[in-house]
């Protein structure tokens, strides 16, 4: 007895500061796609990172592991926040984060399918700390879709960004990073703060430096500063464009990087 | 082609604010530090050889992964073999992540099978606000006439890809050693954020 508690003593908790789960419906119907989420908790005053976490940190990583047959479709993150501390800027989560998968069974798929993920991230505050975590979910098979009344697969908070395919362009100009993407009625230009989700292209630390809306066409145009760790090889860069006061609004969409202008 | 400006918002500049971002090609700064037994070593001492540097915390959790893996030794042991001096830095603040004392700097050493030439201390973080040190592991490579030829992150397993590995300390000594150009001069590094 003394010897087991002494066990659970010394046994190190893997996701300290922080809890993972993932959360799917109870159901699948084979050959129709459903998502599964992976959520992060995190106390007060603790943080971990985005895709691209900025100037510090480091991403937080999901390792799929799906049943023979089943297909990873897409993998959506909710938008970041962007942080400073010590003259750094970061991009991540504080409170929760969520990361979804949509996936695809075979139509031939068993009766009894689990879903698995391996989420490994960093857990900061003054300190960092290393979490990871292997979390599951068991689906039955059915023959029908779930009834709209099974609800979401749990999913609270700010939902994922709304995507908006290959909609927009980057270029640089006189040293700085242009951004285009459709203007979205009912916004203005400068509701919006920008994250790119590859390093290299853009200065983490800055904001816009202009934001403005092009006619014809109506497009949101941003100039940002370049990033100082450079990277010359990028050539299509996906932004997350959120709404920097409405936490349900944001939009997703790859730049394409507009050619060279020939003189 | 952008006509008409409809509206124009947050034209405030962004402030300069934060950290150096050292261009590969410029001088790097100069510095005198004491290691872990108190022997001073200043940059300019080190000319005509490369110099690395790599800022460090033994708790960080991204530093314990390249050390256990053995990855940051191996890398070491490489450079020390061609000649190259590898000098790791210590900028936490005391009370914080990481911060150590000589002795518990020589522990580490030890503990961690380190195959640097010293283990530098910078308390103040004079040195890491100076040459922008950002994380750790935060790399810099110095040539053999003090100029940068490298500043960012030891390999791109930042990504989520799986097949990527290029250590790019060892590709920038590899390119400068043999005349060549450096084909990646900077990254952007990561890790825990430097404890100032």
């Amino acid at each position: 007895m003394l010897a087991l508690a002494l066990a659970l003593a010394v046994q190190e908790d893997s996701t300290p500061h922080s809890s993972v789960r993932l959360s799917a419906l109870r159901q699948y119907v084979p050959g129709v796609a459903l998502t599964a989420t992976v959520h992060i908790e995190l106390e007060p005053s603790w943080h971990t990172y985005w895709k691209n976490p900025g100037e510090t940190g480091e991403p937080t990583r999901v390792r799929w592991s799906l049943p023979e047959g089943w297909k990873l479709l897409d993998e959506a993150w909710t938008a970041p926040s962007r942080f400073t501390e010590g003259g750094m800027t970061y991009f991540g989560y504080a409170g929760r984060a969520a990361i979804r998968a949509t996936v695809l069974p075979p139509k031939d798929a068993a009766d009894e399918a689990t879903l698995n993920a391996h989420v490994q991230y960093l857990v900061c505050s003054d300190a960092c700390l290393p979490a990871s975590a292997d979390v599951a979910v068991t689906l039955g098979r059915a023959s029908r879709p779930p009834s709209l009344d099974a609800g979401p697969d749990g999913v609270v908070g700010p939902p994922f960004p709304e995507k908006l395919g290959n909609a927009g362009e980057w270029w640089l100009e006189e040293g700085r990073v242009k951004i285009r993407f459709p203007a979205q009625e009912g916004f203005e230009p400068g509701d919006f703060e920008l994250f790119a989700e590859s390093p290299g292209l853009v200065d983490p630390a800055s904001q816009p430096l202009l934001a403005s809306r092009s006619r014809p066409g109506s497009h949101f145009e941003f100039t940002l500063a370049r990033a100082g760790f450079a990277d010359d090889k990028l050539s299509d860069v996906t932004f997350v464009a959120k709404h920097s006061k409405l936490l349900d609004v944001s939009y997703q969409f790859v730049a394409i990087q507009r050619p060279p202008r020939r003189n | 082609m952008i006509t008409a400006i409809a509206t124009l918002v947050a034209l405030a500049p962004a402030p300069q604010q934060g950290l150096p971002n050292l261009q590969p090609g410029t001088k790097a700064p100069a510095f005198t530090l004491a290691d872990s037994n108190g022997k001073k070593h200043s940059l300019a001492s080190f000319a005509g050889k490369y110099v690395v540097l790599e800022w460090t915390n033994h708790q960080c959790p991204v530093v314990v992964r390249h050390y256990k893996d053995g990855h940051m030794q191996a890398t070491q042991k490489w450079a020390s073999e061609k000649g190259v001096v590898w000098l790791a830095v210590v900028s936490s603040a005391p009370g914080k992540q990481g911060h150590v004392t000589g002795a518990q700097a020589n522990d580490v050493m030890k503990a961690k099978g380190h195959n640097c030439a010293a283990m530098l201390l910078d308390p103040t973080g004079e040195v890491g606000k100076a040459y922008g040190a950002r994380t750790t592991p935060h790399m810099f490579v110095i040539s053999p006439n003090g100029t940068l030829l490298y500043n960012g992150a030891i390999d791109d397993q930042s990504s989520n890809d799986p097949g990527a590995s290029r250590n790019y300390v060892k590709a920038a000594l590899s390119e400068a050693m043999a005349g060549k150009a450096v084909s990646v001069p900077t990254s952007q590094p990561y890790g825990c954020s430097v404890k100032y």
